[in-house]
């Protein structure tokens, strides 16, 4: 079953105060980070972050599935190239 | 609304939960066998875990009205262990005639390796030696794209295996697509943190249809909810859905797909009769 799409206005009008505290909960996130003794400049996690940031201004669906594959190891289509099953005892 | 949550780990939960979920309209579950937390050190060990599973719990979920389904296999980080996983996996058919066995799971990989894969090919073997369907766990956070498409190639070296047989659990955003283009169910697990959420679960539904997609809680022994279900179901009456959607995704597939196996015979309440879809 194919499900009708919601009115956009009606779900902004539901979760605008959770987009707006879950925006805060980011910000002051990332506030903490910055006040935090250190550097995470050569962090491999601030820069994935930064980039899911970028992607979060973008227009446009699939933000979410883009996100994920900031996040994600890629996938390697040889990977059966390097693989040998363990043998079976005989 | 009555449901059934097709994948919590009730070993971990107290008794407690089996009639908070009783409460809130849950006439099944479904637990598959998993990692305890610590690695087994025997055969042994997983027999008292089977035994747990199929003669320990469906006598805790009976007090409450739930009925309680398992699945076996050793579990993808104890797959690690190759010759401790074959030991288990030869173990196995001791414990399929019991009453609640539904099938193998939850098989898969968990970091990826070659050994891991070893493991996750018998146990596809050891289901298909026993016309039993599978219940597949994707591996965490950033190893689960590549794991999920390793596990999706080496599904399709056996021809043999109806996609409509396995249920590829744990799917998010950038994984659902390909495993239902595939032809495979699909599980959405609802954690805090990882995983995914009621509104994300709602947000797939709403962009693939309800078609061979199905949610659970997975509670287990770390951060978890075993009402997630609910909340699920919560967040998509918020949305106005139909109800017959919702029911579709909570009881209808899990029903249709678990029906596949021969010791599925729920009861829905007020119903003496045994109801396979």
């Amino acid at each position: 079953m194919q499900l009708t799409p919601r009115d956009a206005a009606a779900t902004l009008e539901r979760e605008f105060l959770h987009i707006r505290a879950r925006l805060l909960e980011l910000a002051a996130d990332l506030d903490r980070l910055d006040r935090g003794e250190g550097t995470l400049r050569d962090d491999a996690r601030m820069k994935q972050i930064a980039q899911a940031l970028q992607v979060l201004s973008q227009r446009g669906p699939g933000r979410a599935e883009r996100v994920q594959m900031i996040f994600s190891r890629a996938y390697d289509p040889q990977w059966k190239e390097q693989f040998r099953p363990v043998p079976k005892p005989r | 609304m009555f449901y059934i949550d097709p994948h919590i780990h009730m070993i971990s939960r107290v008794t407690d939960d089996y009639e908070t979920l009783a409460r809130m309209g849950c006439l099944a579950v479904s637990e598959p066998a998993f990692w305890a937390g610590f690695d087994r050190g025997s055969v042994d060990g997983f027999r008292d875990y089977f035994r747990h599973l199929t003669e320990v719990e469906p006598r805790r979920a009976a007090q409450f009205g739930v009925q309680h389904y398992t699945w076996l296999c050793i579990n993808a980080k104890e797959a690690e262990n190759v010759e401790l996983s074959r030991e288990v996996i030869a173990a196995i058919p001791e414990f399929l005639d019991r009453p609640n066995v539904l099938g193998i799971g939850e098989i898969g990989l968990n970091k990826n390796t070659p050994n891991e894969a070893t493991v996750f090919l018998e146990h596809v073997e050891l289901a298909l030696r026993h016309d039993l369907p599978i219940l597949i766990h994707t591996p965490h956070l950033e190893d689960k794209y590549m794991g999920t498409r390793m596990i999706l190639d080496m599904l399709a070296d056996f021809p043999q295996l109806a996609p409509d047989r396995v249920l590829v659990d744990h799917v998010e955003e950038h994984t659902v697509r390909e495993v239902l283009e595939r032809g495979y169910w699909a599980g959405m697990t609802l954690y805090p943190v990882t995983k995914c959420t009621p509104k994300r679960a709602a947000d797939i539904i709403e962009m693939y249809g309800t078609e061979r997609l199905l949610v659970n809680s997975a509670g287990d022994w770390g951060p978890s909810k075993p009402t997630a279900v609910p909340d699920f179901i919560m967040e998509m009456r918020r949305r106005q859905h139909p109800f017959e959607a919702i029911q579709q995704v909570v009881l209808d597939n899990p029903m249709r797909f678990f029906g596949q196996s021969p010791n599925f015979k729920l009861q829905l309440p007020g119903q003496g009769a045994s109801v396979v879809r």
